[in-house]
């Protein structure tokens, strides 16, 4: 009677057991997948804010700070007198939702005489 | 006795009569800034010289008369092609003050005032040895507004040796300065303005360097303010050894400064010798000098004593540009946009211009120097190009040589008349076959104009030989229909009607410049707001 009774117990442990751990599997894969899912919108949404920024012209609105440099830095297209100016622009953009992305821009303005009427 | 007395004296006033009689008659157009140069210097000029008390002091106006009458070899004609600088009282619009050095005497004028004059001796007047520079040092503070606080000249004065500075903060008095005469004994040569980064804050100083016939090869940095030796570098004079294969001769060209980090104060400097071996000279804010010869033309035997021009460049990328070069962009124009790609790539360079002469010929080099240069650069390693004929038929995609060489050279077909001058990348270089240097001030008859990478053409040979000539030094201008045109800038005429430019993404290529293609934006970094969304 009394051996029954244990094996009886050791039964019922056992199927705790291995209900357990196939719940909890279920349990981490759900999870996982919902990670996943996080993450993988989480991505195409960094990547839409990324492309949004990119796609942005130099009309962008939202400048959010700005600075005159003392020269130029090199170009390609060289100058020997001073015939540029040249500031740092930051933009950023600030869409409802989306990762906010930042550019630090370089503007080169020309500074020329203007011909005579 | 008193016959030939009065007939001496009559002589005198004969001659002061008809000096103010030709200067009066020829002195009416006085400094706009594109109208001719002023044609007298005496007629309305007031003349400064140093009296003994170290102080300008103004000269009557017959004396004047007599001093300027009694030399014939002396520049009636101000320099038309010299610095600029926006100078204002405060109560005043700023206006431009223009600035001449002839024959160690200078001077300057604007539109709303006459000639004035400065020197030490009104006795000799020498000839300066290099006639292309300014041969003056404008130094301003602060150096970036339109009106200066205060604007200092430098300038060599041949007759003694020396360099005078003066104070022309309020032009009506100028206030002399210092005079400062090398310690080696050399020709005076043109001074070069430098700002500096020392360790005690910014300095204004002027660079000089000891000329022909020095006992050794130097140059020195002065304090603009007050003429002290700041700084100097002495170079040994021996024979050329192979242990020691760059040796300097005699420093006659005015060197040229460059900011490589663009933060307003110079940290390199280019010396060139007299046989063409260039030296990069890196300085530190203790005003240390680190120096090295980055270039040895003294196989061609040819003269270097002109002023170098140098300029801060960024080279593509090789890998860059093999992608780039390949497939040059269909369209002429290029619409001003953001480039996608985040950062500028490339190697940083710098760019010298170098004119040499040989045998009454003149040359023109350009030497590509890297900030790491592998080889010290020999004239073989130069493409040679041909300066004399221009080739018809040029294609905005320039024939491409493999990669950028270490630079280019060649003859050109007559002699410059002034410095040469890089407009968004092609070199602009007005040479004429007279070599008057004076009367008529440097007027050229031809424009050599090149890409400043390659040597090579830009503008077809019917757009060369349209320009009208003579002109003087060539600026670029903005017409009112939008294009970028190059114009004579002292008298205003128009000499290409729409000038070209390297294109930023083809080294090789160039496009006609135009006002909508600015201002150009480039992104330098691309960075997310971390504090905002997380």
């Amino acid at each position: 009677m009394k051996s029954d009774g244990f094996v009886l117990i050791l039964c019922l442990c056992f199927i705790a057991m291995v209900s357990s751990m196939a719940l909890s599997a279920l349990l981490i894969g759900l999870l996982s997948q919902k990670i996943g899912i996080a993450g993988q919108q989480q991505l195409q949404q960094l990547k839409l804010a990324k492309a949004l920024h990119l796609q942005q012209t130099s009309a962008y609105p939202q400048i959010t700070g700005s600075g005159e440099l003392v020269m130029c830095p090199a170009e390609l297209a060289v100058w020997s007198e001073p015939a540029t100016r040249c500031r740092w622009v930051e933009q950023s953009n600030q869409h409802e939702q989306l990762t906010a992305w930042s550019s630090l821009v370089l503007t080169t303005e020309l500074q020329l005489p203007q011909e005579a009427l | 006795m008193n016959r030939y007395l009065c007939l001496l004296l009559r002589g005198r006033w004969l001659k002061i009569c008809l000096v103010t009689f030709i200067c009066f008659n020829t002195g009416e157009a006085v400094a706009e800034p594109a109208a001719a140069a002023p044609a007298s210097v005496v007629a309305s000029a007031t003349a400064w010289r140093l009296n003994v008390a170290g102080q300008y002091q103004q000269l009557p106006v017959d004396e004047l008369a007599i001093l300027l009458g009694e030399k014939a070899a002396f520049c009636q004609h101000p320099r038309p092609d010299g610095p600029v600088v926006a100078w204002a009282d405060g109560s005043a619009a700023p206006q431009s003050l223009r600035f001449s050095n002839e024959a160690g005497v200078l001077r300057w004028w604007s539109a709303t005032t006459s000639p004035q004059l400065i020197w030490s001796d009104g006795e000799v007047v020498a000839t300066a040895s290099e006639q292309l520079s300014d041969q003056l040092a404008v130094i301003t503070a602060p150096s970036v507004p339109a009106a200066p606080k205060k604007l200092t000249l430098v300038w060599p004065e041949p007759s003694l040796q020396r360099y005078s500075a003066v104070d022309l903060t309020n032009p009506a008095e100028p206030k002399a300065l210092w005079q400062w005469q090398a310690p080696v004994a050399g020709s005076v040569q043109t001074p070069v303005a430098a700002l500096l980064k020392t360790a005690t804050g910014s300095t204004s100083a002027v660079l000089m360097v000891s000329g022909a016939d020095a006992v050794q090869p130097a140059f020195w940095l002065v304090d603009a303010a007050s003429g002290a030796q700041l700084a100097t570098q002495q170079y040994q004079r021996a024979v050329k050894t192979v242990e020691l294969p760059f040796v300097l001769q005699d420093l006659m060209a005015a060197p040229a400064v460059l900011d490589r980090n663009t933060d307003g104060y110079i940290d390199r400097m280019y010396l060139v010798d007299r046989q063409g071996r260039l030296v990069q000279v890196d300085v530190n804010p203790q005003l240390q000098f680190q120096s090295r010869v980055v270039a040895d033309l003294s196989d061609t035997a040819a003269e270097f004593k002109v002023q170098l021009v140098a300029s801060r460049a960024l080279l593509p990328d090789d890998q860059q540009l093999a992608d780039d070069d390949v497939v040059p962009a269909a369209s002429d124009e290029q619409i001003a946009g953001i480039d996608q790609a985040a950062g500028p790539s490339g190697k940083p360079a710098d760019v010298v211009m170098l004119l040499s002469t040989k045998k009454e010929e003149s040359q023109l080099w350009v030497l590509t120097i890297p900030d790491s240069p592998a080889f010290t650069i020999q004239p073989h390693h130069l493409t040679q190009r041909d300066l004399q004929f221009a080739d018809s038929g040029v294609s905005t995609v320039v024939t491409a040589t493999p990669a950028i060489t270490a630079g280019w050279y060649g003859n050109l077909p007559a002699a410059p008349v002034s410095l040469p001058q890089v407009f968004a990348g092609v070199l602009y270089l007005p040479v004429a076959a007279s070599s008057e240097t004076c009367t008529g001030a440097r007027q050229a008859t031809q424009l050599i104009a090149r890409h400043l990478f390659q040597g090579t053409q830009v503008y077809s040979a019917e757009q060369l030989a349209a320009i009208p000539t003579p002109f003087g030094t060539p600026g670029v201008l903005r017409r009112s229909s939008g294009e970028l045109a190059l114009q004579d800038r002292q008298q205003g005429t128009l000499l290409l009607p729409q000038i070209r430019g390297i294109r930023a993404d083809c080294r090789f290529c160039t496009e006609a410049l135009h006002e909508s293609q600015y201002p150009r934006w480039q992104r330098m970094a691309i960075y997310q707001h971390e504090t905002e969304v997380y």
